[in-house]
């Protein structure tokens, strides 16, 4: 790469600039910045929409009362039970049974804290349940 | 308050980048690229029975702290390393390291560092960011790849270096205890390109190396048919990401070793090294028009098999491309010993 081929594409660096190495005229390697790619916000979108989708179907899941709103915050965190259980120190079966709105609901205090810690919100938001 | 003068380098990659910064820091003033050849950082490495991000883990580099580890062993660097059970005392420790003027390596996870973009906020627990100072709650940060440093709050540097999950950080904190005055580059570069050699090539498993790449692309022209139109869709997407949006310099590296061999064809005055320099700059404009032929598809919806077998080809030609070039650092090297 060239550094006049070097992409300046607005995208997901939200106007940072990357480092990346492209030839000068000499024909050396110089370390060059780009604004972005828009090669790697196509790729990007995959991804965040791919999060995304997951969120919203866990989202209706709490709706409608097949999953205990721990399950929405999980996905907002990127966690799965596994990653959650890994946060909190809790088994992973423990995590899952969590996710089960009529078990969540009983939950004392200071496991919630520990959920709450893990995701890095705090426990009156885990316990008020879906925002608007 | 505390702060040491610690000048920022913005870099490709953070793991080479961070220890590039941290050598200049001592004293010893190498490039991320020369860093990161020395450390044998390029690779290929392609794991399908591991799903990361739900997709089949590909990465053009080696493991996360290999490149310190083996750059710091060539050079006769020492570094003192440390994880921790206990929170406090890794934010204390930290504290302690920053008023006495050294700057501290930090391994963290990328999802609970608030000054990423949002829609690169992931969870990948690799990444290497450097503190070198403290104002009020907030930690002065020389993360390479951004441009300048960033702040960062207590709770969320405390947070990221304690992420779990796969490559959980575990604390790791690292300083450079002992740089020498003089360094053998010579000999350093010549051990990072004889390993990086002998992993590409002879490594007799299929999913390293060469071998890897081309059974990648075998794997990759089954996507549509194996797993259906979405899953290939979002597979390839995430094949494209490991290559360029996860700090790789462009070209997954190819570009950052192009730059590093044009560097050591003058330090081990080998002009052979630096025809494999253009060989390997023409491998990472490949790699960067498969990602480009690849979010074609995507953009356009396109999962036919025939699509996947021609994106499926221009990994096999990498392969071949980057088989001959290392050969011919083999050769260069043996004939110049």
């Amino acid at each position: 790469m060239r550094i006049e081929d070097v992409p300046q594409d607005s995208s997901i660096l939200d106007g940072h600039l990357r480092a990346c190495y492209a030839r000068d005229a000499d024909g050396r390697f110089v370390l060059a910045t780009s604004r972005g790619w828009d090669v790697e916000s196509v790729a990007n979108a995959v991804a965040v929409e791919q999060v995304r989708a997951g969120i919203e179907r866990v989202r209706v899941e709490v709706v409608a009362g097949r999953a205990s709103i721990l399950a929405w915050h999980m996905a907002r965190a990127h966690m799965d039970a596994r990653m959650l259980a890994a946060h909190t120190g809790f088994w992973v079966w423990r995590v899952k049974r969590h996710l089960r709105p009529a078990v969540f609901a009983r939950l004392g205090e200071s496991v919630l804290k520990r959920y709450a810690a893990a995701l890095g919100i705090d426990v009156a938001a885990l316990k008020s349940g879906l925002p608007e | 308050m505390t702060t040491t003068v610690f000048q920022h380098h913005h870099a490709a990659h953070c793991e080479s980048g961070a220890f590039a910064a941290l050598l200049r820091h001592r004293g010893l003033a190498l490039s991320e690229a020369m860093v990161f050849g020395i450390g044998s950082g390029l690779f290929f490495l392609w794991f399908p029975f591991i799903k990361l991000y739900g997709a089949p883990l590909v990465a053009w580099r080696d493991a996360p702290n290999t490149i310190i580890a083996r750059g710091a062993k060539r050079l006769g660097v020492r570094i003192e390393k440390q994880r921790f059970r206990d929170e406090d005392t890794a934010m204390r420790e930290l504290d302690s390291a920053l008023a006495s003027g050294v700057p501290v390596g930090l391994q963290t996870g990328v999802f609970w560092l608030p000054y990423f973009p949002r829609d690169m906020r992931f969870q990948f627990n690799g990444h290497h960011v450097i503190a070198y100072g403290r104002v009020d709650n907030d930690y002065l940060l020389s993360d390479t790849v951004f441009e300048a440093p960033v702040r960062c709050a207590a709770e969320d540097l405390r947070r990221a270096r304690f992420s779990r999950g796969p490559l959980a950080p575990r604390g790791l904190a690292y300083q450079i205890s002992h740089a020498p005055m003089e360094v053998d580059l010579v000999k350093a570069v010549r051990a990072g390109l004889t390993m990086t050699v002998s992993r590409m090539l002879r490594i007799p498993v299929g999913w390293i190396g060469i071998r890897g790449m081309r059974n990648m692309a075998t794997a990759l022209a089954g996507w549509p048919q194996r797993a259906g139109a979405e899953k290939a869709r979002h597979w390839l997407a995430n094949a494209i990401r490991m290559q360029e949006e996860i700090g790789t310099g462009g070209g997954g590296f190819r570009l950052m070793y192009a730059a590093f061999l044009e560097e050591a064809a003058e330090l081990l005055t080998l002009p052979a090294l630096r025809d494999v320099s253009d060989q390997f700059a023409a491998i990472g404009d490949g790699w960067r028009e498969f990602a480009v032929a690849g979010a074609q598809a995507i953009k356009a919806g396109d999962t036919s098999s025939a699509t996947f077998a021609s994106l499926a080809d221009r990994i096999r030609a990498r392969a071949d491309e980057e088989e001959r070039a290392l050969r011919t650092i083999d050769r260069a090297l043996r004939t110049s010993a």
